[in-house]
């Protein structure tokens, strides 16, 4: 009983995850926008290219006039009010884009209404964690356009929203930016996922294979071990390289600690061959009680969050 | 004489760290994604120094959410009808309690002092070290609140030395010499992380950072970090350095053509980091001139805010939550240093991606159940056979699918830990 559970777990993740996965997740997000874009004077253009595009859309009435959101396909059916039919269940994604004209931003500025639009668009859209980006013309930078630079920065910091500015031919930079977003949107549960675990560490782990080791048969060991002394941060190819003249293996310095009563003192008066320059300072000659400490709480740790 | 006694508790949340730590050690076993919240959770609880005796008042830390919070509070209800129930002596936290321990605290303290002055007076003890006097001094400044009421503060840009002075000389004269010309009371020092902050100053020279961070990127600086992994990396740091707000302020290089990868990939780069990550905003300029005019732009809508806003400001510390207060100059400085401290668990996985084909899911899987070097070796001795620990960790599930590590890769582990090799 709990197998077959099991199995049918196992196969929703494995479709949860094809659908989430990056290239895969685009086929499941389409464009929503709003009705009034229409008469909106980027509207028809914009129309066209989206159907010259990949991108999948439809026009509906939305809780706001010139907006645009976007709606993933999460797999599972709703049933169609008024038959017996199963439709897919399109669930709305936090982003909102509200598309403003040269002629209207400015008006809002004039009017001082640039606070409303952020009340506006939440009481509109109440999803929670929504994020709504302003979308307008490229201001021309001229000696007056401070007023406007400064109406968009009170927009970004007071009220939290996104600015994106198009440059010109408008409607092709519009149609750039949704694809753009739109690609971005369908990734998001993919890196989401991600950022769960990534986020969960302090330093970003997910850089650090660029030079991994193949081991084959049993050769590559050695390059492995200095590697992973490498990770300390103290530790320089010269310090590795003294360290595993003396413990050419994991298992020998785990010895060393294990058996020797004075293994932190021992390990921290090996000498460091190689420095270059003439002599060296005292200090820097040895690998030192520091790192000796921390190697030693490395390999001896049993509590994971130990500060190395 | 009067003296001043500052008593700490040495385990202030014995009760809801025990919890904590159960219901993390049940979410590592059942590998559910709750845990590396309460893994979060854990550790602010465990910097925290003051009792809570709620799960609303543990709100104010990072990591716990409201569902949190609100298990916290299940849990003492029902260990509290416990209590009822079986009427035994209230073991539950209670604020009385922790007067009635500081009480007695100062009594034993009033007591020695007495025995003190009784005896003939003893050589004086030994002062502590120098190294031993700093440290206590750097402890007691961290957990000091400062408090700055409106009127009390003024507003100054910070500026990264490497940001401007980086590439070569003249590039920091120029963002001064725009500064300046803008009007923007700025100055020029060593950031840790970002490349501009903003940080409210008072008399007393206290100094706590208002919550944004900018990361300026010329379009060829954004080409050649994302190239390089950089970018990400940076991104990262961003986030967890605890500034709620991280603008990315992209500046146009000429035409941006030539920057070595395509103008699209940028873009795309950049929509995703606005799409994807709530705190990050972008901005684009024309030039390095825009670039200051966006600050004192930003500057000046913070003056507003704060200053002309009459607000009063409070610090925090770093595991709290940013709604609580602002972060001390110095400790986001020291916090988000490159090479600020790692745990064991952080170098063991980065150890473990070292050897190829050992990718991050496969890491942490392993890394779930045997969380630093020791505790792997542990097992492997606890096992019956070589040929048991050779396979210890073939069955262990990796990544959302719970793919099983497989035999050539726990061979490989285990050969590396316990065999002798040149």
């Amino acid at each position: 009983m709990s197998s077959k559970a099991d199995k049918l777990l196992k196969q929703a993740i494995k479709e949860q995850q094809k659908r989430i996965r990056p290239g895969e997740c685009l086929k499941y997000v389409r464009l929503v926008l709003d009705a009034s874009l229409l008469h909106h004077f980027l509207g028809q253009e914009l129309i066209t290219q989206l159907n010259r595009s990949d991108l999948k859309y439809e026009i509906r009435s939305l809780p706001a006039t010139n907006c645009i959101v976007w709606e993933r396909n999460v797999g599972q059916q709703t049933f169609v009010a008024g038959s017996a039919d199963l439709a897919d269940a399109w669930r709305m994604e936090q982003q909102v884009l509200r598309l403003f004209n040269e002629t209207e931003f400015q008006r809002s500025i004039k009017e001082h209404n640039l606070g409303c639009i952020g009340v506006k668009l939440h009481e509109a859209f109440a999803m929670p964690n929504c994020q709504f980006t302003v979308v307008v013309p490229r201001l021309r930078q001229s000696k007056n356009n401070s007023n406007e630079a400064n109406a968009l920065i009170e927009l970004q910091l007071l009220q939290q929203l996104h600015v994106e500015q198009l440059p010109s031919p408008h409607a092709q930079e519009l149609l750039a930016l949704l694809q753009r977003y739109t690609k971005a949107i369908a990734e998001t549960p993919y890196k989401q996922q991600r950022q769960e675990i990534l986020g969960s560490f302090k330093k970003y782990l997910a850089n650090d294979n660029k030079q991994c080791v193949r081991v084959e048969q049993g050769l590559g060991y050695g390059r492995l071990w200095q590697q992973h002394l490498n990770r300390l941060p103290m530790v320089t190819l010269e310090v590795a390289e003294s360290i595993i003249a003396q413990y050419p293996c994991p298992k020998r310095l785990l010895q060393h600690f294990d058996n020797d009563p004075n293994a932190i003192q021992v390990l921290a008066d090996i000498k460091i061959k190689r420095t270059n320059g003439p002599e060296p300072l005292q200090s820097q000659r040895r690998i030192g009680n520091v790192l000796s400490s921390k190697l030693h709480t490395l390999y001896n740790a049993r509590d994971p969050n130990t500060l190395i | 004489m009067e003296t001043r006694l500052e008593v700490r508790l040495h385990e202030p949340n014995p009760l809801f760290t025990r919890w904590l730590q159960s219901w993390l050690r049940d979410a590592e076993e059942h590998d559910r994604k709750s845990q590396h919240k309460l893994r979060q959770a854990l550790e602010a609880l465990r910097n925290y120094p003051l009792p809570l005796y709620s799960g609303r008042e543990c709100a104010v830390l990072r990591g716990f959410g409201p569902t949190l919070c609100q298990l916290i509070d299940d849990e003492l209800q029902q260990l509290r009808a416990l209590e009822k129930q079986t009427s035994s002596a209230a073991t539950t936290l209670n604020s009385s309690q922790y007067e009635q321990q500081v009480q007695q605290v100062v009594k034993v303290v009033q007591r020695k002092r007495s025995k003190q002055q009784q005896k003939p007076q003893l050589p004086k003890p030994k002062k502590l070290t120098k190294k031993a006097q700093q440290e206590l001094a750097a402890a007691e400044e961290r957990e000091r609140v400062v408090e700055m009421p409106p009127g009390s503060y003024r507003i100054v840009l910070l500026v990264d030395i490497q940001e401007t002075s980086g590439k070569n000389k003249r590039v920091l004269d120029q963002t001064r010499g725009y500064l300046q010309s803008l009007g923007v009371e700025h100055e020029v020092r060593r950031l840790t992380i970002g490349d501009f902050l903003w940080i409210a100053c008072d008399a007393a020279g206290n100094e706590l950072v208002l919550p944004y961070i900018v990361e300026r990127k010329r379009m060829d600086d954004l080409a050649s970090s994302i190239r390089d992994g950089r970018f990400h990396e940076q991104k990262h740091r961003l986030r967890q350095c605890g500034l709620p707000h991280i603008i990315y302020l992209i500046e146009d290089y000429g035409d941006n053509e030539q920057l070595g990868l395509p103008l699209d990939s940028l873009q795309q780069a950049l929509a995703n980091a606005r799409v994807q990550c709530a705190a990050i905003q972008v901005v684009r300029t024309e030039n390095h001139y825009r670039s200051m005019c966006y600050l004192a732009g930003v500057g000046g809508a913070l003056q507003q805010l704060y200053v002309a806003g009459g607000q009063r400001l409070r610090s925090r510390k770093l595991e709290q939550d940013a709604a609580q207060g602002l972060l001390k100059f110095r400790e986001l400085y020291e916090d988000s240093a490159r090479n600020a401290q790692l745990t064991v668990r952080e170098v063991f996985v980065q150890q473990l991606l070292q050897l190829h084909s050992l990718s991050l899911d496969r890491a942490l899987a392993i890394v779930e159940v045997y969380a630093t070097p020791r505790l792997l070796l542990d097992a492997y001795a606890a096992c019956g056979s070589e040929a048991e620990a050779r396979l210890l960790l073939a069955p262990l599930g990796c990544g959302p699918l719970q793919r099983p590590l497989g035999e050539k890769l726990s061979q490989c582990v285990h050969d590396f830990y316990m065999l002798e090799f040149k």
